[in-house]
């Protein structure tokens, strides 16, 4: 069934069930995938897909269902699943199904010309980032995860309000893990490049950058154990970044889950820390015109020097603060219920380069890579305990690289100890709706765990 | 769910431009969730899964493709798709299936389904009332109730048509303490392949009680200490230690293309003579368990560790192929959408001699890390993290103070060797383990065991 069709369909059926207000997320898209191991294809796919989500005001309770199949029984489903759900809501903050007179932004996040390379175009950007990659060295054991990933999709809002908004993107990506050997030890790193334009994947410098770095670890060994001066490499201060935005959310901080609970106004942070969620960014990998709710997107601070400006909003946290919403509706997934989540969020540059961040430490520890944030960083206490690798800087220059350390501390107290931020303001692989992002930062002090 | 004459099609249409294998992958989830926050119930979801995953080999080549579309033309065209990734359309192949009923060994009392809402509900409700009556500091409470119900369909070009059906149930709940300076949490997460006759084996009450217990003593708990020493991790979910550690890097995944520390180490010792280590996922309603596996091999006991001498890795068929060995059972995928390869199901340390006290006892000063959370690994370097929940430092012989959460860190390959101890009493716990074929559900397990040295990522 074609989608207005259901649309037209599920709507008449959710009327004549009670339903006050209803509106329906729908997601379709394409993607295509290809490995290449040793100069030919390993694995490579192409796939469609879609999703329907369907939620609705039964009483004053939203009851949420959805489906992978478009047809009189998924509808029947969808109606009767969504009818139960609501009856067993006990919330009384109310959700609502937003009207959408707003005046949406232009977001340009679709290139037509990505949907004009072909397959085969993409196995030879592949092939060639293997290759070159190989080409760098003789120490390289193996390339491994050699990938190039292509995607379109879209987003179509439709309510019984008269919203009716689509938003289409795409989006190409490249990425290489060098494996490097000397004397029997192995060491990995990866580089990645993710954009809409494919002539913005450089192979060389991709290929360059995974084995430069995972020939710099060669010969690292772990570090005493002690309290460090600690630079964080953007890459690795953006995936931190994007482990702990959950303490913006209104959600977490209404519930008791964030300790930003009447902090609006206050310093929480280094007064150098400017936290911008953007989602107009040009270029930007998390970029809408509009939220999961239909809510028009907007630029704004979060933190402004240090202090905190607003929480991240959907329409039900926001008519509990009673504040609008700032346009951060979101799901986890197109069958997710309504939650909440940032888009282009990312610390503001400062005016350093990196090796004057260095210069300005003189002595501590540069920390390039960590693992384990899923489950040794808690949003809810701050606290994280990561294993991690990196170099020792010794009189503001590189003495030798480490690995077999952890680095542990609480990310409130980080906020307040950061003294100065990088130039290299770096974005991560988006995931989700967000994309976060952030400049090297310079830390006065974390604990480092190792011999 | 889809005529199998379509499906004979579809196996023959893939082979067109000839590939040697292919496989069609079907399945039709019936999920459903309940979330209650603050004592009320907050989110109620449900709704269905559908889509089928095409599979196609040529030596050690891998074509995927899948969709959402049922209808012959939208299966023949995304086959044909797929095909031409191998070269140029000739004609189909000729394909006979021959189906196969597995044995079951979970079989499940309540389909998810069949249970009203508000017995789902009561649940959470017994759960939460006494976490948060548990203590005036646990400030917020947080459960949820999930259940899945998973009907496949696998048929491939050597004549496999057969199928399963997968339900679990899995119930969650968090506590946190706060004091509006510092929040810490707790939390226990049980799952089952089973229906709702979960909760007949399962206290939902302990749970909350154990949860609220672990976020109240970590809000008062010193810092964890940082650096090598000697640590004792008790059973249960202990067993990521062994998943993260080695678990991973004896997946076909990592050992075909000999990117694991433990490639082409058959019959070598790899861990202390201590150790002996199963994959098994044939544990009647464990949360790890298959009847059958997403390639339609048929689930199995797999040694992987005898006595420290490394002695099997669990393999998928195509990178059997690359290793010249046959599938264990091991190949999953999360859904449709995820080929499939080769993972875990209820991995664990078996049972050794020694006695926990003794274990306790034999260490000047350690810590005992009662209660982990997950972790990851690098299978390339062996690099593995993984959390400490709650955890106890050990001086002179005895449990002393309670210390906060901490990472531990170390490299497979030499961490196994050190495992000096391992207790006599195995338990099981469930997760979610992700990899590049999407998060399944796996458990981990083993007695209490001691390393004698592992880095500690503490703050103090």
């Amino acid at each position: 069934m074609d989608i207005k069709d259901f649309r037209d369909k599920l709507f008449e059926r959710a009327k004549k069930e009670g339903f006050l207000d209803y509106e329906i997320y729908y997601v379709n898209g394409n993607s295509f995938r290809v490995t290449v191991y040793e100069g030919e294809i390993d694995q490579y796919s192409v796939n469609t897909d879609r999703g329907l989500s369907f939620r609705g005001l039964y009483g004053d309770k939203m009851g949420y269902s959805y489906t992978e199949i478009l047809d009189d029984e998924a509808l029947e489903m969808l109606i009767k699943n969504a009818k139960e759900n609501a009856m067993a809501i006990e919330d009384e903050d109310i959700e609502i199904i937003y009207e959408g007179k707003d005046i949406y932004p232009n977001v340009n996040s679709y290139n037509e010309e990505l949907e004009k390379v072909d397959a085969s175009e993409k196995i030879n950007l592949a092939l060639r980032l293997e290759k070159e990659t190989k080409a760098k060295s003789k120490k390289i054991k193996t390339v491994d995860d050699c990938i190039v990933a292509s995607g379109r999709g879209e987003r179509y809002i439709s309510n019984s309000k008269g919203l009716d908004l689509r938003h289409v993107s795409n989006i190409i990506y490249a990425m290489v893990s060098a494996v490097v050997e000397e004397k029997e030890k192995v060491n990995t790193a990866y580089s990645f490049k993710v954009t809409n334009d494919i002539e913005e994947i450089d192979t060389e410098k991709l290929a360059e950058k995974a084995v430069t770095e995972a020939l710099s670890y060669l010969g690292a060994k772990s570090l005493s154990s002690g309290k460090y001066k600690v630079i964080i490499r953007n890459d690795v201060m953006a995936d931190i970044l994007g482990t702990f935005w959950g303490i913006f959310s209104a959600y977490n901080v209404q519930k008791g889950m964030s300790l930003l609970k009447d902090k609006s106004g206050e310093n929480i942070a280094s007064d150098v820390i400017t936290l911008i969620d953007d989602p107009l960014l040009e270029k930007g990998l998390a970029s809408v015109p509009f939220d999961d709710e239909g809510v028009a997107a907007y630029t704004k601070d979060v933190i402004k020097n240090g202090v905190l400006m607003t929480y991240l909003y959907n329409l039900k946290t926001a008519k509990k603060d009673g504040v609008k919403s700032t346009g951060n509706a979101a799901k986890a997934s197109y069958a997710s219920s309504m939650g909440t989540s940032p888009s282009n969020f990312y610390i503001k540059p400062g005016n350093n380069d990196l090796q004057g961040l260095f210069k300005n430490m003189g002595e501590g520890v540069f920390i390039t890579e960590v693992q384990g944030l899923h489950s040794g960083a808690n949003a809810v206490s701050g606290d994280f305990s990561l294993g991690a690798k990196g170099f020792l800087i010794k009189n503001g220059a590189v003495e030798r690289p480490i690995e077999q350390i952890t680095i542990a501390g609480n990310f409130y107290t980080l906020l307040h100890d950061v003294v100065e931020l990088g130039s290299d303001l770096e974005f991560g692989i988006p995931s989700g709706n967000s994309c976060f992002g952030s400049p090297a930062v310079l830390i006065k002090e974390l604990s480092i765990a190792g011999k | 769910m889809i005529d199998k004459n379509i499906i004979i099609d579809v196996l023959g249409k893939a082979l067109s431009t000839g590939g040697d294998f292919s496989e069609v992958f079907i399945e039709d989830t019936q999920r459903s969730s309940l979330g209650l926050v603050d004592g009320k119930i907050e989110t109620a979801v449900s709704g269905r899964d559908f889509g089928i995953g095409i599979r196609i080999f040529k030596d050690f080549r891998s074509i995927y493709a899948y969709t959402n579309d049922f209808s012959k033309e939208g299966l023949m065209k995304t086959a044909e798709e797929a095909a031409l990734a191998l070269g140029n359309l000739k004609e189909s192949a000729s394909i006979n299936l021959f189906e196969r009923v597995n044995k079951n060994s979970h079989p499940i009392l309540f389909v998810p389904k069949a249970i009203n809402t508000d017995k789902k509900v009561a649940k959470l409700k017994e759960a939460y009332k006494v976490a948060k009556e548990y203590s005036s500091e646990i400030i917020q409470v947080v459960s949820s109730y999930s259940d899945v119900d998973q009907n496949i369909i696998i048929a491939n070009s050597e004549g496999l048509f057969t199928g399963d059906r997968r339900i679990r149930t899995r119930f969650m709940i968090q506590a946190i303490a706060g004091d509006g300076k510092e929040n810490q949490i707790g939390y226990e997460a049980p799952g089952r392949s089973k229906g709702f006759e979960i909760f007949d084996e399962i206290d939902v009450i302990e749970c909350g009680k154990a949860a609220s217990a672990v976020a109240v003593k970590m809000l008062h708990a010193p810092l964890c200490p940082s650096g090598e020493m000697p640590v004792v991790i008790d059973n249960g979910f202990g067993g990521v230690i062994f998943h993260e550690a080695c678990g991973h890097s004896l997946e076909a995944t990592a050992v075909a293309k000999g990117n694991s520390e433990f490639a082409d180490k058959l019959g070598e010792r790899i861990a202390s003579e201590k150790v002996t280590a199963i994959d098994d996922g044939t544990i009647s309603n464990a949360w790890g368990s298959i009847n059958i596996d997403d390639e339609g091999t048929p689930s199995n006991k797999n040694i992987l560790i005898e006595k420290g001498i490394l002695k099997g890795y669990m393999i998928d068929k195509l990178n059997g192929r690359r290793m010249k060995m046959n599938p264990t059972g091991n190949s999953r995928r999360q859904s449709y959408k995820y080929a499939p390869t080769s993972r875990m199901t209820n991995t664990y340390i078996a049972s050794g001699n020694d006695e926990n006290d003794h274990i306790i006892s034999s260490m000047d000063y350690g810590l005992y890390a009662k209660k982990m959370g997950g972790g990851s690994v690098n299978p390339v370097t062996g690099e593995f993290n993984f959390a400490v929940l709650e955890g106890y430092l050990v001086k002179n012989g005895k449990v002393d103070t309670p210390v906060r959460g901490a990472t531990l860190i170390g490299k497979g390959s030499d961490i196994l060797l050190k495992i000096d101890m391992v207790g006599k009493h195995l338990d099981f716990a469930a997760g979610m383990c992700g990899s590049i074929s999407g998060a399944v559900p796996t458990n981990v397990g083993q007695p209490m065991i001691r390393v004698s040295q592992i880095t500690v990522g503490g703050r103090e």
